[in-house]
Parts: C-alpha cells; sequence; structure tokens
C-alpha cells in the first residue's frame, strides 16, 4: 500500500510542482468551465482571499490553475473545495493525457515540416537553370508555398518566429541562388543536394521509410511504399550521375526531386494528423472529464473515493441531481431515477428499499443510499464499454478511397518503370546494335520519380479540412472516414427514441382546462407537487418553474405515493393525481373523460387537478417530440433512406413518436444488449447509420455503418460515433449526410487531378527524353491544382487549420449559424 | 416551495451565467435554478424549510458576483 492510497481521490487531482521558496508547496490543477478570460480574474481572486496562498495563476487556454501556498496554513482540498464552492470543476488528469500527448505530437510532426521545408527550400535554386528555360523557376513558385507554409505554421508559436523564419529561408535561398548562377557551385551543387536528400530520406523522414518496408513485408503497396519508390529511384539517379561524372546529366536534379517528394510526402502526412487530432480534441469539448468519483460512507464518516476503489457491499451515498456512480442496491431512502440515458426508459422510475439502480443513471430529487452489487468489468457500464470494443474490432473499415486507388495505380507504375526500360534497352539494341543501358535505366528512374502521385496524398486530407470545417460551422462534428465516405452508401437510418427523437424528459404536453386559465392551473398543480418527490410531480414543477408561473403558497400538504397528493391551497382543498385517485374522492370527470381516454391512448400520462370536489383540468405528460425531428425524418427521406425506429421504451410510447416523426418501422422493447444485433441484421440488406446519444445505444453506433450521436449524450456514445452533433438539432443530419456527399466529390475530383498529372507525366518519362525537374514541375502544378479545387471560396479553413496547432482548441462549441 | 428572484450585477457572459446556475444547483433546498446572463437576474425554486434567500444570495456572491436586492416574483 503505497502512500498515495491514504488520501486516494485528492492525490490524482493536482500535480505537484516546484515551488519558489523550500517551506512553500505548488499545485498545478486542471479546471472545467472557464469560460472567458474573466473567469480567469474571479477564480484568482477566490483562491487569492484563501489565508496561506501566496501566487495564484490561472490559464484560460490551458484550463489550470498553478497555486503556490503555505502547506502549513492550508490543504490542497481545500483549494479545490474553494474552486468548487464557486461554480468551477476539477478535471482527472488521467482523462486529459491522451488528448495533450496529440497536440504534442502534432507539434512535433510539424516541426518535422519545418525541417524538410528548410531542405527543400535550400535544394531547389541550387538546381535552377535558367537554360532550360522559364520552367526552370517553376519550382521557385514551389519554394514560395513552402516557405508560405512554414509562416503559417509557425505563426501559432510567435509571429516573430515566424517572419525570421520566412526570412531566413528567403535569404537562404536568394543566396543560394545568387552562388548558383555565379558559377561557385558547379561541381559542389550534386554533392549537397545529395547530402540534403540523404538527410531527408534517411533522417528527417526515416518515419515514413519504416511504415514503407512494414508494408513492404506485408505485401501492401500503399502510398509510403510509393514514395519511397519515386525517393529512392531519385537518390539512385543521383549516385548514377556522380558516378558518370558527365556534364548534361542531370545529377542535382535528380537528388532535388527526391528531397521534393518527401517534403510534400511528410506535410500530407502531417494535414492528416491535423484532421484527426482536431476532431478529437472536438470530442474532448463533450466529454466529462471528472474524476469519477463516489461517496462511500464508512461508519459515520462519508469518504470520496475513486470509482476504482469502490468495493463490493460498500455504501455509496448519492445525492440529489447526481449520477448514480455504481450498480447496487437500495438499502436507504427514495427517489425518481433517470434511467433514459442507459435503458431508454422515457419516464423516471421510482426506486426505494430493495430496488436495483445501475451506475450512469441519474438521481433525482431524494437522497440514495445504495449497496454496491457490480464493481469494475462486471458493471453494466463497462460491460456495454466490452460491446463497443468487440463491435470496434470486427468494424471491416471503409477502405479508403486513395488506398484503392493506389493497389491499382502502384503496380501500373512499377510495370511501366520495367516497360520503359526494356523498351529502351531492346530499341536501342535495335536501333544501333548497341544497348543503351544508360538511357533506359534513365528513362526507368525517370518514370519511378515521376510516378509518385503527391498531389494524392494531399487531396484526401484537404477536402476532409473543408468538409470538415464547413460542417463544424452548421454543428456538426464528423470524425471519421466513415463519415466522408460512407454516409453516402447508407439506405437505411436507425433512430433511437430517448433524447434522440424526443427531448428526453417528461414535460407537460397538453393541458385540458374548465373555468380556469392554463397558467393558473399549472401552477396550481406545480405548488401542490412541489413538495412530492414523485418524478412525474417534478416534471409538472419544472415546467411550470420554467414558464415563469408563479406558485401560490401551499398551507398543508398530503402525500399518497403511487395516486396523488392532497394540498390546501388559499383556504381550498387541491387534489393533483392520476384521474382514478380524484374519482375515489368522490371528482366528478364526466366531461372530461374522453379527453383523459384519447390521452392515454396517445401514451400519454394523465394528471388530473381538482379544487374543492370540482374537476379543474387534465395536465398531459409525457416525453415530446423534437420540434424538429418531422422535418429532419423527411428530409431523410426525401434523399431516400428508409426510416426506422429502434429503442429500449414500451411499444406505446413508440408508436406514436414514430407516428408523429413520420416514421414506419417501429422497434420497440429492445434491450441494450440486442440493440447492436439488431443493427446487424438491417446490414444485411443494405448500410445503415444509427443515431442515439445514451449509453444503451454505444455498441449500436459503433456496430452501425456510421454512427451518430448527439452532442449532448453520454461520453461512451459521442466516442463510439462516427458523427457527432454538436448542435443537438436533429436537422443536422441532413445536412451531415450533405455534407459527406459534397466531400467525397469533392476528394474524387481531387484525386482525378492529381492522377492526370501523373497519367501524363508517366508515359512522357517512360521515353526517356525528360529531365526529372519536369517531375518538379508536374509536381507543383497538380498540388497547386488541388489546393485551389478543395479551398475555392474557403482558404481560411486551411489556414485556421494550420495555425491552431500547439494552440488548445477554444473554449466552447462553434453554435450553428 | 418558493421562488426567489435576483437581481446579478457582475456577469460578464453567458459561461458567468451557467457558473451560477451550476453553483445553485449545489446548494441544499434548491429544487430548481436558472440565471439569465441577458436578463441579469436568477430565478431560484427553493425548499424554505431547507434554505432561505439570505444563504442563497450568499452563495451568489462568494465568486465575487453581487445581487443587488431580489425582487417581487413576476406573474
Amino acid at each position: 500500500m503505497s502512500i498515495a492510497n491514504i488520501e486516494p481521490a485528492a492525490s490524482q487531482l493536482w500535480n505537484e510542482e516546484p515551488a519558489t521558496r523550500p517551506d512553500r508547496r505548488k499545485i498545478r490543477a486542471r479546471i472545467g468551465g472557464l469560460h472567458c478570460s474573466l473567469c480567469t480574474g474571479t477564480i484568482e481572486k477566490a483562491l487569492g482571499r484563501l489565508a496561506g496562498v501566496d501566487k495564484v495563476a490561472v490559464s484560460l487556454t490551458h484550463e489550470q490553475a498553478l497555486v503556490e501556498y503555505d502547506p502549513k496554513v492550508v490543504r490542497p482540498e481545500e483549494l479545490l473545495g474553494t474552486l468548487r464552492d464557486i461554480g468551477y470543476t476539477i478535471h482527472d488528469p488521467r482523462k486529459l493525457r491522451p488528448f495533450e500527448e496529440e497536440e504534442r505530437e502534432l507539434v512535433r510532426e510539424g516541426n518535422r515540416f519545418v525541417l524538410a521545408v528548410a531542405l527543400s527550400v535550400a535544394s531547389i535554386p541550387i538546381i535552377a537553370d535558367p537554360q532550360i528555360g522559364w520552367i526552370g523557376f517553376l519550382p521557385a513558385l514551389v519554394c514560395l508555398s513552402l516557405g508560405g507554409l512554414v509562416f503559417l505554421v509557425l505563426r501559432s508559436k510567435s509571429l516573430l518566429a515566424a517572419t525570421s523564419a520566412f526570412g531566413g529561408l528567403a535569404v537562404m535561398a536568394g543566396g543560394l541562388l545568387y552562388l548558383n548562377f555565379a558559377g561557385y557551385l558547379a561541381t559542389a551543387a550534386p554533392w549537397v543536394v545529395g547530402a540534403l536528400a540523404l538527410a531527408l530520406v534517411f533522417g528527417v523522414g526515416r518515419h515514413i521509410l519504416y511504415m514503407a518496408v512494414q508494408a513492404l513485408r506485408r505485401g501492401i503497396l500503399n502510398q509510403h511504399v510509393l514514395l519511397e519508390i519515386g525517393a529512392f529511384a531519385g537518390i539512385a539517379g543521383g549516385v548514377i550521375g556522380l558516378v558518370l561524372n558527365r556534364p548534361e546529366y542531370p545529377t542535382a536534379q535528380f537528388f532535388a526531386v527526391s528531397v521534393m517528394v518527401a517534403t510534400y510526402h511528410i506535410f500530407s502526412e502531417w494535414l492528416s494528423l491535423i484532421v484527426k487530432t482536431r476532431s478529437s480534441q472536438a470530442v474532448k469539448r463533450l466529454l466529462d472529464l471528472q474524476p469519477e468519483i463516489a461517496r462511500v460512507v464508512r461508519g459515520d464518516r462519508e469518504v470520496e473515493l475513486p470509482i476504482e476503489q469502490v468495493g463490493q457491499e460498500d455504501l455509496v451515498r448519492v445525492r440529489p441531481g447526481e449520477r448514480i456512480p455504481v450498480d447496487g442496491t437500495v438499502v436507504g431512502g427514495h427517489s425518481g431515477v433517470d434511467l433514459s440515458l442507459v435503458t431508454g426508459e422515457s419516464l423516471p422510475v421510482a426506486k426505494a428499499k430493495g430496488d436495483p439502480v445501475i451506475g450512469g443513471s441519474i438521481n433525482g430529487t431524494g437522497t440514495l443510499l445504495v449497496r454496491v452489487t457490480a464493481v469494475g468489468e462486471e458493471s453494466f457500464l463497462q460491460q456495454i464499454v466490452r460491446h463497443v470494443e468487440d463491435a470496434r474490432a470486427l468494424k471491416p473499415g471503409l477502405l479508403h478511397l486513395v488506398d484503392r486507388v493506389l493497389r491499382v495505380y502502384t503496380p501500373v507504375v512499377l510495370a511501366v518503370a520495367v516497360f520503359a526500360v526494356i523498351g529502351w534497352l531492346v530499341g536501342s539494341w535495335l536501333g544501333t546494335g548497341q544497348v543503351d543501358l544508360e538511357r533506359a535505366v534513365f528513362a526507368g528512374l525517370s518514370v519511378l520519380v515521376m510516378g509518385y502521385p503527391c498531389a494524392v496524398g494531399i487531396s484526401a486530407p484537404l477536402s476532409i479540412v473543408r468538409g470538415a470545417g464547413q460542417s463544424a460551422e452548421r454543428g456538426i462534428l464528423m470524425r471519421t472516414g466513415e463519415a466522408f465516405q460512407g454516409f453516402r452508401l447508407v439506405k437505411q437510418i436507425v433512430f433511437d427514441k430517448t433524447g434522440t427523437l424526443t427531448e428526453g424528459r417528461p414535460t407537460v404536453s397538453e393541458i385540458e382546462t374548465l373555468d380556469v386559465g392554463k397558467t393558473e392551473l399549472l401552477s396550481l398543480a406545480a405548488a401542490a407537487e412541489a413538495s412530492s418527490e414523485h418524478p412525474l410531480a417534478q416534471a409538472v414543477v419544472k415546467t411550470a418553474f420554467e414558464r415563469g408561473a408563479a406558485l401560490p403558497e401551499v398551507e398543508a400538504f398530503d402525500a399518497y405515493p403511487g395516486e396523488g397528493v392532497a394540498a390546501r391551497i388559499g383556504g381550498k382543498e387541491v387534489l393533483v393525481g392520476s384521474p382514478r385517485f380524484l374519482a375515489g374522492r368522490g371528482v366528478g370527470f364526466a366531461q372530461l373523460q374522453e379527453r383523459i381516454e384519447t390521452l392515454e391512448a396517445a401514451g400519454r400520462t394523465v394528471i388530473a387537478v381538482a379544487r374543492d370536489g370540482c374537476a379543474l383540468g387534465l395536465l398531459a405528460l409525457g416525453d415530446t417530440l423534437r420540434s424538429d425531428a418531422a422535418q429532419a425524418v423527411a428530409a431523410l427521406r426525401k434523399s431516400g433512406l428508409a426510416t426506422i425506429l429502434m429503442t429500449g421504451d414500451n411499444e406505446r410510447a413508440a408508436k406514436r413518436i414514430a407516428h408523429e416523426a413520420g416514421i414506419d418501422d417501429v422497434h420497440a422493447g429492445v434491450l441494450p444488449q440486442n440493440k447492436a444485433g439488431m443493427i446487424r441484421k438491417l446490414q444485411e440488406h443494405s448500410h445503415v447509420a444509427m443515431v442515439g446519444d445514451g449509453i444503451n445505444d454505444a455498441p449500436a453506433l459503433m456496430q452501425a455503418d456510421v454512427g451518430i450521436a448527439m452532442g449532448g449524450g453520454t461520453d461512451i456514445a459521442i466516442e463510439s460515433a462516427d458523427i457527432i452533433i454538436l448542435s443537438n438539432r436533429l436537422t443536422a443530419v441532413p445536412v451531415a449526410r450533405e455534407i459527406s456527399h459534397r466531400s467525397y466529390v469533392k476528394m474524387v475530383q481531387n484525386i482525378t487531378l492529381a492522377f492526370l498529372f501523373n497519367g501524363i507525366g508517366i508515359p512522357v518519362a517512360a521515353t526517356g527524353l525528360i529531365y526529372p525537374v519536369w517531375a518538379m514541375v508536374a509536381m507543383a502544378v497538380s498540388v497547386t491544382a488541388i489546393f485551389i479545387n478543395s479551398l475555392w471560396g474557403r482558404p481560411r479553413v486551411f489556414t485556421d487549420a494550420i495555425q491552431s496547432v500547439g494552440r488548445p482548441v477554444e473554449s466552447g462549441v462553434p453554435q450553428p449559424a | 416551495m418558493k421562488t426567489a428572484t435576483f437581481t446579478i450585477e457582475g456577469m460578464h457572459c453567458d459561461g458567468c451565467a451557467s457558473t451560477i446556475k451550476a453553483l445553485l444547483d449545489r446548494q441544499p433546498g434548491v429544487q430548481m435554478a436558472t440565471v439569465s446572463f441577458a436578463d441579469r437576474q436568477a430565478r431560484i425554486l427553493y425548499d424554505p424549510t431547507a434554505t432561505d434567500e439570505n444563504r442563497l444570495a450568499a452563495a451568489i456572491e462568494k465568486p465575487g458576483f453581487r445581487v443587488a436586492g431580489p425582487q417581487p416574483p413576476r406573474l
């Protein structure tokens, strides 16, 4: 047992740092709930006021607080307690770690790219040869664009770093150009560029070499392999040139091409990483990063422990509004528990002594004492996590469009190269009687060098950058390849009911009155029900509160559990409860009977209100359909999708919602563990998309070809999804489909453009008559074309993406226009 | 159950409003609370046997906001 176990929960929540004085301690804590820079002032003041606190520094961008304090006067727990007291939350550093590592890797790769660019910018002026005409200056354009990219990348660090880097590169390029034209580099040039090429391929870009070797071993010819083929061909051509040592042989050019293709490849890898990391960071904004803690009762004390340390048979106290941390049985207290996120039931269930509760459900207004029955791997939540992981492992995953094309393209390039070599060998022998090996090898290498479709590696990430930017503006987060490529293939879309199609919590949907105003009826009922802990009573109170209704004073109050309440308000006896309860106390319902039956048939729960024995009216409670649900469903049906409703709730409620939303197919009463199975069955016919938000939806979201989570959903649903609807509006689903389709079209355009240039270039290179600099020209033109095609009209999407590296994602979620 | 309405000074943005709401939700006796940055108001539904307006106001003032006196509930 280590010392850490003595104060277990706390020590994981902050990091010790070295203090400036030996008798002081310093801690760093990760804070949540910071909204704007003025919040930092609030926290600094509040913590600074505590006795024993010397210095407080709060950072909004890093979401942390550094506090230096006198350990004899104040303890870290008190500091964190104060933070909570003023309304902020603490983040569990363990949950944050993966995101921080990702960001660090992104910065590392960015630095690698800058280095590669430096090498490229060095090599181009060296090989610039005005004698081959103005074409020779085209790579200069490339130089400039690379310099511009470096500027963008370093801009996020500081303007100074960016300008000095750009300036430095310009000076170096200018200097080398001068040396070149002045003739100083004539003999040294090939060696210098050769060194640069080796440095890049085996040094800066060695991780790509590693990946290429791994792929080759498994017989896969992916882009990394293609790059290394091109780069090695360039190096080989250069080495041959050094050996032959002839003036017209474009030695330096061969080396320079290696440098350039490697640089472009590093750039495309980095761009892909940016896309992936950004979407991951955006997800982080949605997750609950607070540490998972349970309040365990030991004797007459309550101890806060991290969930991993809660054992079976421990007693856990759950306060109102909190999430129930463990699976267990109620041994004390009673409360209504919201199970919607766990099982999909829309109405809270009353729990009392002896009832089971599931970890993850949300407690109502009462306090519960729970004896733990299942912990760790055995708990409901962990079982769901396992199902999700199983589904993830079995998911075939869409083979990226680029990889599919490369499977054909790469062998073709190799074939053409071999063909060129043989062709020259045979042709020259037939023509002149002598085998022109040199020309043959030259042709072969030219083909390989031209063969690297450098624009291809960039085309997918660029179209995704554009698509992700567009969707982010509309409150949609597209995370995976499936989101961009797979959504257009989907023919069936399944909706979860509670919380997805509906608001998720019961509200008063209809108010029927006899002789009184609706608001008066509502306030009367709410006042009477205010002290009741019944979940439906709470729904009435909440609706009244939200509508601004003032609650009259209640003079006396009696609750009849399961039936209703009787209260004295304004001297009169008010009854609120089920129609049966009121009828049993002599209230006549003749006029309302029909309405009651209609409402109940529609799946509503009806509450009747009477004053002094006379029926005043009815309140119908139900889980109401989201206002934009019908519209969203209609839009999806119009695009040809079959719509299906799948829920754990009862059949009647399900059918009603389905009817209101316009969905034909209904599957009700589906247990959480069966949802994924249902998706699998549907997948036998065609691709399936699933929209959900709860814990019970997570395995199904992972199983579906495209999983869509609502932004306000549970962590595990969000992490299992391909698309996340941040705006929480269902109409975003058809929009997401539209964007996905357009992104795919854009990707295809880009890839076509990319291969167009290579398609022309390769046969030309096969003739062995052109210099490698043409490969660079083809590269430059194709990359430019793709940039223009992808970013036309929206260049900011790209610049924002690059500049965001190293800077934490902005607080808050982008609000839809 | 009683409803208290406070005018709050010192909120900077919607974020502050949600921070105050989170704070109020955690106070004993508070059943429901809504805080509006735009209206600079907080409406709190609370159990008068578990807490009172003074305690609620003190909770709001702890992070440094000011309660500019309760107002009569809107009808």
